[in-house]
């Protein structure tokens, strides 16, 4: 079928569109210039070939029925009462785009399983293919690397290129880290624990754990974030990376990527026993604390935040802050019940910004002042924004 | 260039039948329960309003569609992908 299909975009296509540039003009392969067939016009001709070839009608709508039965009875070689192994099953069901419970239970309602795709769902559509190919008995003539082949060739290639790979996938072709970005991230994909990772406003902190998200081993990465907005915010941004992600208790739960969880929520029992069954799954990869100096910082109006100590669980811990002051991490680590925490930081100056403290006597303090600001006024470029501010 | 219209129109008729069974072959044999409008849809190329579908994955072609039922309901796209 690829050979088909390749010969004909490669030779054809390039034809038809010289000599009837019209009909290829908008790009759909099975249509024409009015737009893709109607699925009736593939309904009718499937029932006449099938009349013809087979002895019966089939109409899409009963192929859509018989395929699953096919599926069911010989592709996935199990019985349906028997169908426990839960990677062979998901992916199944995952082609047809419902859960498996959905799919044991009745077909047809709606699915928590939304997923987008990436490396590991393109392994598991492509063996499905794989699977209904050898029983059709249309194998291919391609000799594919072998799965565990494919192991050692990962392993091979160096962390430091799949993370590469996996930041180009989410930027674009030349994208680089800036500042200690790269250093954090191979922090974080190395599993370093506990580690704080202090970078400035806007210095992509939350790239630090979105990246290692992308790698093909990557399991599941479950952030707390202490406010609403920033729940949000990072829900926005994972989806924008096509990273599966959702909001604990404001969705059903499920297994994703990236589970985002607001910090009173993560205290509750239900988040507890659902980060618990990731864990006794294997799946847990991580905790993320986002602004994490909110820790200790906040503690006196949210008591709760006191609790997130009692989360401790063996995987890795990551900490993110804008504002880390060396002299807090005693504190930090006592609330949180860490030791030996690794820090990566990266300086919040901005060379655009002075800093600087003088000492004026009580009568020339506003003089002075209103002289520094008339300076001021005079090297900077927004200068109706400085004088608004100085009528202060 | 000029090509007789007679010629073009015997053309394309050949080539909508070719295609119209492959479309049926791919719907077939790629594994994915019968969906006509995803693969009609598929595109070849990039357009304006949307990336092509049509990818080649490790020597095979791989073809992503987009489930349209689950962005009506729930403003989300399920993609899933076969190769053929």
């Amino acid at each position: 079928m690829s050979q088909l299909l390749g010969v004909y975009l490669m030779e054809i296509l390039g034809f038809r569109t010289l000599i009837n540039p019209e009909t290829t003009r908008n790009g759909i392969l099975f249509g024409d210039k009015k737009g893709p067939w109607v699925t009736d016009r593939l309904s009718k001709l499937l029932a006449k070939e099938s009349q013809a070839r087979l002895g019966f009608r089939m109409t899409i709508a009963d192929y859509r029925h018989i395929s699953v039965a096919i599926d069911r009875k010989f592709v996935r070689g199990i019985d349906l009462e028997l169908a426990d192994d839960e990677d062979e099953d998901e992916a199944h069901d995952l082609m047809a785009a419902h859960s498996t419970r959905t799919a044991l239970n009745r077909y047809g309602r709606q699915a928590g399983l939304l997923r987008r795709l990436d490396a590991e769902s393109i392994e598991v559509f492509r063996s499905i293919s794989d699977r209904w190919h050898r029983w059709l008995g249309l194998v291919s003539r391609i000799q594919r690397r072998e799965a565990e082949g494919q192991e050692e060739e990962v392993e091979d290639e160096s962390v430091e290129m799949q993370v590469q790979s996996a930041l180009e996938r989410a930027y674009g072709v030349s994208a680089e880290f800036r500042g200690k970005q790269r250093e954090a991230v191979m922090a974080v994909v190395k599993g370093v624990s506990p580690l704080f990772i202090c970078l400035p406003t806007g210095g992509g902190k939350s790239l630090t754990f979105m990246i290692p998200c992308l790698l093909k081993t990557a399991r599941t990465t479950v952030v707390i974030t202490p406010l609403v907005a920033l729940a949000d915010d990072l829900l926005r941004r994972c989806k924008e990376f096509n990273i599966d992600c959702f909001i604990f208790g404001r969705t059903a739960q499920r297994m994703a990527k990236v589970v985002i969880i607001v910090t009173e929520t993560a205290v509750r029992s239900a988040f507890s026993q659902f980060i618990l069954d990731i864990h006794l799954s294997k799946g847990l990869e991580r905790i993320v604390f986002d602004e994490a100096h909110k820790i200790v910082t906040d503690l006196n109006y949210r008591p709760k935040l006191e609790d997130l100590k009692k989360l401790a669980l063996p995987v890795q811990y990551v900490f993110l802050s804008a504002t880390f002051p060396p002299n807090m991490r005693k504190e930090f680590e006592q609330a949180m019940v860490v030791k030996d925490m690794v820090v990566i930081r990266e300086l919040a100056h901005k060379r655009q910004f002075k800093y600087a403290v003088e000492f004026y006597e009580d009568d020339e303090l506003w003089e002075s002042y209103l002289e520094f600001i008339e300076d001021s006024i005079g090297l900077c470029t927004g200068t109706d924004k400085v004088e608004n501010d100085c009528e202060y | 260039m000029s090509v007789a219209q007679v010629g073009v129109d015997e053309y394309e008729a050949g080539d909508i039948k070719f295609r119209e069974l492959l479309c049926l072959l791919i719907i077939l044999t790629c594994g994915q329960s019968g969906r006509g409008t995803e693969m009609t849809s598929l595109l070849y190329m990039n357009t304006m309003e949307s990336e092509r579908n049509i990818l080649i994955e490790d020597g095979q072609f791989m073809l992503v569609t987009e489930y349209h039922k689950s962005l009506a309901m729930m403003d989300d796209l399920k993609v899933s992908a076969c190769s053929v």
